[in-house]
């Protein structure tokens, strides 16, 4: 209940931030069927063992977006309301039952909206109890920069306005003015760096010979042999974004000034809704 | 493999009210107790109408059975492989929804145990003022049965 005592805003989070690990209960029988019965999924897969078996595998399966709402449950908890603009996910591996998955999260994009909105990329993935990737998203949020935003649209006024280049500069600013904790020059937002982390992807398999995989973005990877469980080719490279490639590198090292917004990556279609809160 | 003139078709619009109990069911069965869709009193002091659904809950609510009956899949199997939503605003107890769902790809991709069908449909929800509230985008890998 503590969740919404207070808003995340948008001034306080940094590309890199890393969104604290979410360990599910096993996913069991009782927690598929009750999920497929809540969501009308009624798939055979995932309530028939039978069926599953004869259809070849090794027995019924978990739907693969009862995994992705770990990770809708992990991006809202630490998202604290902010409205979610778009959410996907790809269902790289099969949930069996007893699975137990670990849902984790991390910043990689900041945008500055020229409408005032501003927006986070939180890339999040699921790993079950064998270090598996099974589920990789991506969820696209909406935040107030600050409490003054936030207090100005509350009250139906015109957002806060502010710009990556006047974020930057007063931060440097605040920077100097206070003495540096440590050597390197870089304008840090708060004290503490990021956490040293499992490296995401979480680690893989060595892929056969293919250095530079363009890695390709469609779906589908997931369902092939089940039964025989083959290493099939490990899965197609992993890729922090099932979806549009335009993003940047957005890597860990450098978490500081936030970059411009990408030109390249508006949806193709956007949803008709009002854009403020 | 799957008719290519399948891409474009579309289910007829049906309309849902979202019901508190779906809600609740919903996140409980995930197991995910954010009081956003737990508590109602917490909701309405984030500033909601009502109940809030998960994220997820969305894609959930639009899968339309009938439609996907009335492709005439046959005994083929399907495996969800992909989903994508974009939000309009967040669903709420009370939201009466319109949905409409279509074909928006049909593909053959060869996979281990041979040639598969990739469905991709294409759910659209707008409430009664013609608001799109959220589209959602379904991959469906459909292995032969």
């Amino acid at each position: 209940m503590a969740l919404l005592a207070r808003q995340l805003y948008f001034e306080a989070v940094k590309v890199g931030d890393e969104l604290p690990p979410l360990v599910k209960p096993p996913v069991d029988r009782v927690q598929i069927a009750r999920y497929a019965g809540a969501a009308g999924d009624l798939n055979p897969l995932y309530v028939d063992e039978q069926f599953a078996r004869n259809a070849g595998f090794p027995s019924a399966l978990a739907p693969g977006m009862l995994a992705m709402g770990f990770l809708g449950e992990l991006a809202a908890d630490w998202l604290r309301g902010a409205r979610v603009r778009r959410f996907g996910a790809r269902f790289v591996k099969i949930v069996w039952p007893g699975d137990v998955l670990t849902a984790r999260g991390r910043v990689t994009e900041r945008r500055f909206e020229p409408s005032g909105a501003y927006t986070v990329d939180i890339e999040l993935w699921a790993e079950n109890q064998r270090g598996e990737l099974v589920t990789r998203g991506l969820c696209t949020a909406q935040l107030y920069y600050s409490p003054e935003d936030e207090a100005r649209q509350r009250a139906g006024q015109p957002p806060l306005l502010v710009t990556a280049a006047e974020e930057e500069a007063r931060l440097a600013k605040l920077s100097r003015a206070q003495p540096a904790r440590r050597p390197e020059p870089m304008p840090q937002r708060t004290g503490l760096p990021p956490p040293a982390r499992p490296p995401f992807p979480p680690p893989l398999p060595p892929r056969p010979g293919t250095p530079p995989p363009p890695p390709r973005p469609g779906p589908a990877a997931a369902p092939a042999r089940p039964a025989a469980e083959k290493p099939r080719a490990a899965k197609p490279a992993p890729r922090p974004a099932p979806k549009k490639v335009a993003r940047k590198p957005a890597k860990r090292p450098a978490a500081k000034a936030p970059k411009k917004k990408p030109a390249a990556r508006k949806p193709a279609r956007k949803p008709a809704g009002k854009k403020k809160r | 493999m799957l008719d290519r003139s399948l891409v474009g078709r579309e289910g007829e619009a049906w309309t849902v009210e979202v019901e508190r109990g779906m809600i609740r069911r919903f996140a409980e069965a995930v197991g995910d107790p954010n009081p956003l869709w737990n508590d109602e009193a917490s909701a309405r002091a984030a500033g909601h109408a009502g109940l809030v659904a998960p994220p997820t809950f969305a894609a959930a609510l639009a899968l339309d059975e009938r439609f996907r009956q009335s492709l005439d899949l046959g005994t083929r199997l399907i495996l969800h492989s992909e989903q994508q939503i974009e939000y309009g605003r967040p669903v709420v107890a009370g939201d009466r929804l319109t949905i409409r769902s279509k074909v928006a790809d049909v593909q053959e991709r060869a996979g281990a145990s041979g040639p598969m069908d990739v469905l991709l449909i294409e759910d659209e929800a707008r409430d009664p003022q013609g608001n799109v509230v959220f589209r959602s985008r379904s991959t469906l890998v459909l292995r032969r049965g």
